[in-house]
């Protein structure tokens, strides 16, 4: 009996493993129809899942010199670390007091917050971008952190208002007894207990900053200031079009964000988990 | 962490101004200053202009000009910039220097290279007061794009010169397993631009289109005249000329599909040849004019300004703008950007080498008209033209319907005009 129950969870085992190398070959496929495309020559035809028989690095030297991915690697870095630092400050100090005092004014603050994420960002276009343009805000890097931050906030301030919701005011009232005062209980108390949230804050506003296509478009038109997403589209034009640039580009432009991620991968996991525990 | 957020901040202080953008001044004698220059040129025309305005830099090495183009984001970046009266210093008009961007630009009457712009394409350029208000480098002379060695394989000696040889002359290449019409209804745009060519045709230079010009012009077109262009898509459709992804095809295969004969025609201007060019410079591709519709007609080009340049009327940077245009007007600039491009160009006398130099000059005697949506259609048809040509590509809409819409959507913008 022990055996047969032993043979059975081995090829429940082995069926489990199988299930995960197929979800994984799954999500694999666009990565290596993408570095197989990169390594391609712009008039090779062979399919998209043949590897080149004669890999050829023309097209990343395509996208570093005409693209100059380079470049916009350094810009979308500038953009989006200081995006998500400010997001991420600003979220925080403003849900704090939401968070401890209820009062129908924060109420009515956080409910006006969580209205602005429903508007489509888009939709008010115009607008911002007049008002960038009087306050002399286009092709500046300051101008799109600033529309940049502004989109993400509402997010992040919803998202530390309910964690810090969930921190039981009694640990405020014990900082207060041992003698920290009412301005360094946020900074000693509640910041440290807030990794998670923080880490889940930074994956979701980092990810978006770092795709974003729209803003960037209007707020930095010089070529000088274009960030990945704008050097990868330049490659894609009415009638024109060079898919291995465009791959070796996308390529160049995963790392950054790859290697970060597999550097603080157990970071970025242990906070997840435990913000959703929390 | 008192410690990291000082540091943070202090950074933070540092950096951020010198983030800001500014403009760089020249130091040595002459002209001196920088210039932006915005369009929706793709290469080669883009490399072309981009060499022509490297030249004048190299001449005026106290100007710093920054060149580059948004493809086809550039009309959406443009009607916000419009909104916002904040326009680049010079800017591509792509079709649109009259009835979209005139009250932006400058008059260019006054300089010398507006008496050099060439008959066949100045009316495109001028406002009714008689400003001409761009300057266009190439222009377009359209038709459709064909390939001459399947045209030879499918048993034919000539180009189909009406709508019925058209009609024939795909069924003889559908029969070689060949693609007759290449259509990528992905971006709808291919569609509209099919209607757009055919209208001309069909609607304005046939010999029955009586009155519809001028009715077009008052408000007073009976839209039930429409439904031979929405014809156009359906029967091509239905005949199975199309390909079979047409409503899901990507533009960007096109360059390949003609480059390497797997498509007969496309709707499309020379630029898409010139492109197939650099993946395949063998393509035995050329242009062939627009179809007359009934046996009696004639056929007709669809041109006008192709790589055109304005100068937007308040800009800071007028002086410098002048001349740059006066210096890309020169002879030798506007026959290498069209030697590059593979176009005519927009001023006489310039003798380009154009590879389809020879085709064109068979149809010599044949007359250039404007696209019908930016002669005889408000400003925002085009959209509608996009939305009926994907819904009959798809079969998503009747005949009936899309003459309907189209005249719902033109009777809405006529009267907000």
């Amino acid at each position: 009996m022990a055996e047969k129950r032993k043979t059975l969870a081995t090829r429940w085992n082995w069926l489990k493993s199988i299930a995960a190398i197929a979800v994984s070959i799954f999500f694999f496929a666009p990565f290596y129809i993408i570095l197989s495309l990169s390594f391609k020559a712009r008039t090779d035809r062979t399919s998209y899942w043949l590897f080149p028989k004669e890999p050829t690095f023309d097209a990343y030297a395509y996208a570093l010199d005409r693209g100059d991915i380079g470049l916009a690697i350094c810009n979308t870095l500038i953009v989006t670390v200081f995006s998500v630092l400010l997001v991420l400050i600003f979220g925080a100090v403003a849900a704090y007091p939401m968070a401890r005092h209820k009062t129908r004014i924060n109420k009515f603050i956080l409910s006006c917050f969580v209205g602005v994420m429903m508007v489509p960002p888009l939709s008010v276009l115009v607008p911002i971008y007049k008002e960038l343009v009087s306050i002399g805000g286009i092709n500046t890097y300051w101008g799109i952190i600033l529309i940049t931050v502004t989109y993400n906030l509402p997010m992040s301030v919803f998202m530390f208002t309910n964690f810090i919701t969930g921190i039981p005011k009694e640990l405020d009232e014990a900082a207060l007894i041992d003698g920290c005062s009412q301005f360094m209980i946020f900074p000693r108390i509640i910041l440290p207990n807030m990794v998670p949230v923080i880490s889940s804050v930074l994956i979701l506003t980092g990810v978006a900053i770092w795709n974003d296509y729209s803003f960037q478009l209007y707020v930095l038109q010089k070529p000088k200031l274009k960030t990945i997403t704008l050097a990868i589209s330049s490659f894609f034009t009415e009638g024109n079009s060079n898919m291995p640039a465009a791959a070796a580009a996308a390529v160049l432009s995963v790392l950054p964000v790859a290697i970060i991620y597999l550097c603080l991968q157990k970071y970025f996991i242990k906070g997840t988990m435990d913000s959703a525990i929390k | 962490m008192k410690k990291t957020l000082a540091i943070l901040l202090m950074s933070l202080c540092i950096i951020l101004p010198v983030m800001a953008g500014g403009a760089s001044e020249g130091t040595e004698g002459g002209l001196q200053g920088s210039l932006t220059v915005a369009t929706n040129a793709t290469s080669p025309t883009f490399e072309a202009v981009e060499h022509v305005i490297e030249l004048f830099m190299e001449e005026n090495p106290g100007v710093e000009v920054e060149y580059t183009t948004y493809g086809s984001d550039y009309e959406n970046l443009m009607k916000a910039r419009m909104a916002a009266n904040d326009l680049p210093d010079v800017f591509a008009t792509h079709g649109w220097a009259v009835n979209r961007y005139a009250e932006y630009l400058m008059p260019l009457n006054d300089l010398e290279l507006a008496s050099r712009i060439s008959p066949s394409v100045i009316n495109t350029v001028t406002t009714d007061d008689g400003s001409i208000v761009a300057m266009p480098i190439t222009m377009e002379q359209s038709g459709i794009i064909y390939n001459k060695t399947i045209l030879a394989q499918a048993g034919w000696d000539h180009v189909p010169r009406t709508l019925d040889e058209f009609y024939q002359c795909c069924e003889d290449v559908k029969a070689l397993g060949i693609t007759p019409v290449y259509v990528t209804g992905k971006d709808t745009r291919i569609q509209a631009n099919m209607m757009d060519i055919m209208a001309v045709s069909m609607l304005i230079t046939c010999n029955d289109s009586g009155d519809n010009a001028e009715a077009l012009y008052n408000g007073t077109f009976d839209w039930s005249k429409w439904a031979p262009v929405s014809e156009f898509i359906t029967e091509l459709k239905s005949r199975g000329f199309m390909n079979v992804d047409a409503t899901t095809a990507d533009p960007i295969y096109t360059q390949e599909k003609l480059a390497f004969g797997e498509a007969m025609f496309n709707f499309n201007n020379q630029a898409m040849i010139t492109s197939a060019w650099e993946l395949n410079p063998d393509a035995d591709l050329s242009m062939m004019p627009v179809p007359a519709f009934h046996e009696d007609d004639e056929q007709i080009w669809i041109g006008g300004e192709r790589e055109c340049y304005g100068i937007w009327k308040d800009s800071p940077n007028k002086e410098l703008a002048i001349a740059l245009l006066e210096f890309m007007a020169r002879p030798e600039n506007v026959k290498y950007a069209c030697d590059m491009a593979g176009m005519p160009a927009g001023f006489i006398d310039i003798d380009s080498e154009q590879k389809l130099a020879e085709d064109y000059a068979q149809f010599d005697d044949l007359q250039i008209y404007p696209y019908f949506d930016r002669e005889w259609l408000p400003s925002g048809m085009w959209a509608t033209m996009r939305t009926i040509g994907g819904a009959l590509t798809a079969g998503e809409m009747s005949v009936e319907e899309s003459c309907n819409t189209m005249r719902d959507s033109y009777l809405a913008l006529m009267a907000q005009q």
